[in-house]
């Protein structure tokens, strides 16, 4: 049986001068599984995503990831440990086309005040991007890349830190079903080499047989 | 910059107390006479000068300008110039003979020339092939430094600017014994001589005696009269004399002056003000291009945030950014400035 990486308690969270707000009484992810958030438009997805990514802070419960009460941390706290133990996997991939592939893919090591760029961790960069087919084209800018080697850049740059958490917010919602499926087995199997949980936000239904776990964000005790 | 200007001009305004010129418009005429700048005409002659010495009320200078050498400006004048403008030979002599010039005390400089060398004049219309020739003019003297536009001028005598004007000439003597080839007619009362006879070019002790001008005396051209009257009421008398002389005005170019640096420091009023205008609008430009800058990067922000980039560091980003922007645009703004303040520099230097 796999531990449990992720631990809800009476988790209660409503934004400022919003009537929306989401409870989550109990929920437990555990490690290295695959789960799918899914849900109506508005039932919360991304804020759950951002909740246990630390982004948010709930205004009752607990959140319990990678060993850390995260309602007790501060900001900076909760900063560092997405810096270092949360991957994000954007729609739009969001690169900074101003950087060079190979400074994309070292932009969590800048961003992490306590991981910094040593040679070890280039090399692991590096090594990474040579696995995902993209190593010969660390001196380009994302712009000079296809639409595949950019989804790559992406899925390198969410892993790189070897994350345990990665946050996958509907990757493949702008694409066709062929190449939704050739994204999320890419993003599955390099989370599944760095051993991480994998936690995709999706409308696509299609998808869910990928994944361990299918939550309904809409079915969690939620109110408007 | 605008005060050393206006303070050399109004100088030279003050020591020129009065002047005569054709009527037409003021500021060209003063500036014309008392900095030898700008197109001048030549719509007074001798026969004015003569009307004015036969008052009596003081002395009475003739200008004739619009010539040059080495792109310099030639005047020609006579001996009351330097008396009245207290201008005196450090070396040498003030040009007194035909042929002869003296050069203001930068001239000197740049010309690099000695007491006894020759300076040739421009040619007066390049493309007028029988227009004048130019003339060699021999350094006589060099002048002492007044701070004026005289500094940078060649003085000679009135004579020689006719000469370098084409309405004198010197040339070969034309007598029986001429060669018939250089004749275009010869009856026993005139001999007319065709354009292969020979023109000097220089003047000297030799040739001296055959330089002649055709035409009459007194209407021999003038670019303007400076007047050095006794007293103020000769002054005045003078001026209003000529108060509605059809041909003739009289200035005083102290109030001429006065008039021009009024448009000047109203000028640099208006430049004062639109410095602080010009500050706000780049101040305003400024927060507009951070704030476009922030919106179109709005998702670029948050996804650095997402990642967990704090904040701060965010500011920071920002923050170098900007500081490199106005770094650049500080340096270029200085470079703009020190370009603008030596050229107008150079413009005003110009002027004096």
């Amino acid at each position: 049986m796999k531990e449990s990486l992720i631990q809800i308690k009476n988790l209660n969270f409503c934004y400022p001068k919003s009537n929306f707000s989401l409870r989550v009484p109990e929920l437990t992810i555990n490690n290295e599984s695959r789960v799918a958030l899914i849900g109506k438009s508005g039932c919360g997805k991304t804020t759950l995503a951002h909740l246990i990514a630390g982004i948010l802070k709930p205004n009752e419960g607990d959140i319990l990831a990678s060993g850390k009460n995260l309602t007790n941390l501060t900001e900076g706290e909760r900063r560092e440990h997405r810096a270092m133990n949360v991957g994000f996997i954007f729609q739009e991939f969001e690169l900074l086309n101003y950087l060079k592939v190979r400074d994309n893919l070292l932009l969590p090591f800048m961003i992490s005040r306590k991981m910094g760029i040593t040679k070890e961790r280039k090399d692991h960069a590096y090594s990474l991007a040579k696995s995902i087919g993209i190593s010969d084209k660390l001196n380009q800018y994302p712009e000079q890349l296809s639409g595949g080697e950019r989804q790559r850049l992406a899925i390198a740059r969410a892993l790189v830190t070897d994350p345990s958490i990665v946050i996958a917010d509907e990757p493949t919602g702008n694409l066709d079903s062929e190449t939704s499926m050739n994204v999320m087995q890419e993003i599955i199997k390099q989370s599944t080499e760095t051993r991480a949980t994998l936690i995709m936000i999706t409308h696509d239904e299609s998808l869910l047989n990928l994944f361990e776990n299918t939550i309904n964000v809409g079915d969690l005790s939620k109110t408007h | 910059m605008v005060d050393d200007f206006a303070t050399s001009i109004t100088e030279r305004g003050k020591s020129t107390p009065l002047l005569f010129g054709p009527k037409g418009d003021r500021f060209d005429l003063t500036i014309n006479s008392l900095f030898f700048r700008g197109d001048h005409s030549s719509e007074l002659s001798m026969a004015d000068l003569t009307l004015l010495t036969e008052e009596n009320r003081g002395i009475m200078v003739p200008l004739r300008l619009g010539f040059s050498a080495r792109n310099l400006p030639v005047i020609g004048t006579n001996a009351d110039y330097f008396t009245t403008r207290s201008i005196t030979a450090e070396r040498g002599t003030v040009p007194l003979m035909l042929g002869e010039a003296a050069l203001g005390s930068k001239c000197a400089k740049s010309l690099n020339v000695q007491i006894g060398d020759h300076i040739l004049t421009d040619q007066v219309n390049l493309y007028d092939l029988s227009a004048s020739y130019p003339l060699k003019l021999k350094v006589v003297g060099f002048l002492n430094q007044t701070n004026s536009a005289d500094d940078n001028a060649i003085f000679t005598s009135i004579e020689t600017a006719w000469v370098i004007s084409g309405l004198g000439h010197g040339h070969e003597s034309i007598d029986d014994e001429t060669k018939t080839d250089k004749l275009l007619s010869k009856t026993k009362k005139q001999i007319t001589a065709n354009a292969s006879i020979e023109q000097f070019i220089e003047i000297n002790e030799s040739n001296m005696h055959q330089f002649h001008f055709h035409s009459d005396p007194a209407l021999l051209p003038l670019t303007s009269i400076i007047g050095f009257p006794k007293s103020r009421k000769d002054g005045t008398i003078l001026k209003t004399k000529y108060l509605h002389h059809q041909k003739i005005q009289a200035l005083e170019p102290s109030k001429v002056i006065g008039e021009l640096l009024d448009v000047v420091i109203r000028l640099k009023r208006l430049f004062d003000s639109s410095y602080v205008i010009t500050a706000l609008a780049a101040s305003l430009f400024l927060t507009a291009i951070v704030l476009l800058s922030l919106q179109t990067r709005k998702r670029e922000l948050k996804t650095l945030f997402l990642m967990g980039c704090s904040r701060g560091t965010i500011c920071m980003i920002f923050s170098v950014e900007i500081m490199i922007l106005c770094i650049f645009s500080i340096l270029f703004a200085l470079l703009g400035v020190y370009l603008f303040t030596f050229l107008g520099s150079d413009i005003l230097q110009l002027l004096r």
